[in-house]
């Protein structure tokens, strides 16, 4: 009994449920004209049972399991001790050292990095937006209290060097009146409240 | 004996028990011998423990144990420089190892042991090649693809070496009690001497 010539690994492919589809068809069909190949797949079918009647071929000797398993009894308590003495007695510097090495690993050093820049060009131009948003609301909470007859004067005075000296140690800068020329004569007040005001939000 | 890495990576946990009878069967086809089989899969087991940390998660722990033992015995073979030996099977093997199985009756019973031994002699009487297949195969139930990798062979020569083994084992089921003789007793045929003895392959890796 000789099975065709492709036909003994498709029997096999057949008995271990490999074939599908078309190939499955084509070996049933040809199972029905084929007598040899059809007693070759009972051969083998009872083969398989006989084999697998059979199970296990051996069996691992009882002294072989105990060895194994005090094997690995050992090396299981083995590792368990390395990996919790590492954890307790690894040194401060060590355990930096090795966050550094892996922080310094180019995955991380790369977005870091852009990131800081990110901050370092964008943090100025929102600092300066604030401030100059306070200085406006200051300018116009301070007119505001102007006309509403609020404003209370902090000096009244007609001399330069009289404001002069009186802004002198409530700023960081040396104050010079300038806008003595552009007010008309006689209001240098209110200029100088409203720059005070500004200046102490300064 | 359950293990589970300490490393805490995402790995398998193993059991070797599920596969110990597999591997010492694996060895016992591959040596012939009692004692180097035991050995091997100790030296299986104990390199397995100290490469845990290497199995992946999704592979599979079966066909990587039996590729750990396959090796050893492949360098043990280099180093020895013979072929294996063919004949010695321990005189009390026969008896030693059945498998425990009480829910048969005892007439049950003594025939699956006597055809057990009938089925371990005549596969003990193939060409190695042949024997790994069918013990892979046919007691494993690794897959074709499993095995050709652990063989480091194409799925096709698995394929076409399980049919002829399979040929060559329903052969000397046939025969009967009378085909279990010493392998030297068998006439010498030009397939025989093809697959006579095994050698190392130059590519098999060590483990």
């Amino acid at each position: 009994m000789n099975p065709c010539d492709d036909c003994a690994i498709k029997t096999l492919r057949y008995l271990g449920n490999d074939l599908d589809g078309q190939e499955l068809t084509y070996f049933l069909l040809h199972l029905e004209s084929c007598a040899s190949c059809r007693e070759h797949l009972e051969a083998e079918k009872k083969l398989s049972e006989t084999l697998h009647r059979s199970r296990p071929l051996y069996s691992a000797p009882a002294a072989l399991r105990d060895r194994l398993a005090a094997a690995t009894m050992q090396s299981a308590s083995s590792r368990t001790q390395v990996s919790a003495f590492s954890r307790v007695s690894r040194f401060p510097g060590e355990r930096f050292s090795a966050a550094l090495r892996s922080l310094a690993s180019w995955r991380v050093l790369i977005p870091a990095t852009a990131a800081i820049a990110l901050c370092l060009a964008v943090l100025p131009n929102i600092e300066r937006r604030v401030q100059a948003a306070s200085y406006v609301e200051t300018a116009v909470a301070t007119h505001r209290s102007y006309v509403n007859g609020d404003l209370r004067l902090g000096l009244k005075a007609d001399s330069p060097e009289q404001v002069t000296s009186w802004f002198a140690g409530r700023v960081p800068f040396d104050f010079r009146p300038l806008l003595r020329k552009l007010l008309p004569t006689g209001s240098p007040a209110l200029a100088w409240c409203v720059t005070r005001e500004i200046l102490l939000r300064w | 004996m359950r293990l589970r890495p300490v490393n805490g990576q995402a790995l398998q946990k193993i059991d070797f028990n599920d596969y110990l009878d597999g591997l010492y069967g694996y060895a016992m086809v591959l040596s012939r011998n009692r004692a180097e089989a035991e050995d091997l899969v100790q030296e299986t087991c104990l390199r397995a423990l100290r490469a845990i940390d290497r199995l992946r998660a999704e592979g599979s722990a079966k066909s990587w144990l039996f590729t750990i033992l396959r090796n050893i015995w492949l360098n043990q073979l280099r180093q020895r420089r013979t072929a294996p030996d063919l004949i010695e099977l321990d005189a009390d093997e026969n008896g030693t190892y059945e498998p425990v199985d009480q829910a048969q009756d005892q007439a049950k019973g003594f025939e699956s042991k006597v055809e057990r031994e009938q089925v371990r002699d005549a596969i003990q009487q193939l060409p190695v090649e042949f024997r790994e297949i069918v013990i892979l195969r046919e007691y494993e139930e690794l897959s074709y693809q499993e095995i050709a990798g652990l063989l480091g062979c194409p799925v096709g020569t698995v394929m076409s070496r399980l049919a002829r083994a399979r040929s060559r084992l329903r052969d000397l089921l046939s025969e009967g009690p009378q085909a279990a003789r010493p392998q030297e007793e068998r006439p010498t045929t030009p397939r025989d001497k093809e697959w006579t003895g095994f050698e190392a392959e130059p590519g098999a890796a060590n483990q």
